[in-house]
């Protein structure tokens, strides 16, 4: 066997695995439905506890949200599938919901252990209005988002997410040493807005290369 | 890497899997999980005939898994690797691998 016959294969494995990976970007109209429905669910939520409304209503905001981008998410993952030609999720799918499964179940434990354990911690919180509270959980879910996206930007080999993840974890620190009240419009508008937008691009760059621009 | 050496390296590669619209098949399958024949065709750029006797070679052998239905009213043929598949796909780039390293 000649050195060139290994190449010729190995170039082979390296083409198709990408032409395989690069449909990934067909399913970035999902990425932009979830970045909206983050903005609009955080926003709202914001909008909550500046009225100092119930906490149920900042609940309902944003379940109602990601309930319905769920729905959506179904009906247009089957139709993009159907568009594809094929079932099934993709591998790298299917390692990217794997790798956010595990970092927000363990930093959500962490975080949630830290959060209920650390009596000076619950000290400080108990002379704050709940909000306050709330908005510090959610500074936590800044930095486990962000290490999310970093990983995904990990496994897509993305700089886009690189940049929105590390934008996540530095924008923790900042807003609890300023005011953490804003943290629910700023995750909104950071996770949401930046979501949508790598969305939006990966299916317009996909859209362009099926059409052979 | 002596001539007996590259010998025995070469032997381990599976030959069915060597062949290139069949490597090329496998790897589009074992990264995309099930896919159907139009897919495949459009992937690979090649002809109904060609890329219909591959994939008997390589179901015949217990590599690939076709699953038949119906889309509405249209039918649809899904192929997918078995395990056989998967593990006989790694274990050739494993050895690929190994086999570029020595001749390199």
């Amino acid at each position: 066997m000649s050195r060139k016959e290994v190449e010729e294969r190995i170039a082979l494995i390296e083409q198709i695995s990408r032409l395989v990976s690069e449909e990934r970007r067909a399913y970035g109209v999902l990425h932009a439905l979830w970045g909206i429905a983050i903005f609009v669910g955080f926003s709202a939520a914001q909008l909550v506890v500046y009225a100092s409304a119930p906490w149920t209503y900042l609940v309902a905001c944003i379940a109602a949200s990601l309930g319905l981008a769920a729905v959506l998410h179904a009906l247009i993952r089957r139709r993009i599938q159907r568009e594809l030609g094929g079932a099934g999720a993709v591998w790298l799918s299917i390692k990217i919901g794997i790798s956010w499964f595990a970092t927000a179940f363990i930093g959500g434990t962490c975080a949630m252990l830290w959060f209920f354990n650390v009596p000076e911690f619950q000290a400080v919180l108990s002379a704050q209005s709940p909000y306050y509270g709330s908005s510090i959980i959610l500074l936590m879910w800044f930095v486990i988002d962000g290490i999310g996206v970093m990983v995904t930007g990990v496994l897509v080999e993305s700089k886009k997410y690189y940049v929105l993840g590390a934008v996540l974890c530095a924008l923790a620190p900042i807003l609890a040493a300023t005011n953490p009240i804003h943290a629910w419009a700023v995750f909104g508008a950071v996770l949401g807005l930046g979501w949508f937008a790598i969305g939006i691009s990966d299916y317009a760059r996909w859209k362009r290369a099926k059409q052979g621009v | 890497m002596d001539a007996e050496e590259l010998a025995k390296a070469v032997a381990s590669l599976d030959r069915v899997l060597h062949e290139k619209m069949r490597l090329a098949i496998a790897t589009a399958l074992y990264h995309r999980g099930k896919a159907d024949f139009n897919y495949l065709k459009r992937l690979l750029k090649t002809s109904e005939g060609n890329l219909a006797t591959h994939l008997r070679t390589l179901e015949q052998i217990g590599y690939v898994r076709v699953e038949k239905r119906f889309v509405g009213r249209r039918p649809q043929t899904l192929y997918e690797l078995t395990e056989k598949g998967k593990r006989a796909y790694r274990e050739y780039v494993k050895n690929l691998a190994k086999l570029a390293r020595e001749i390199a």
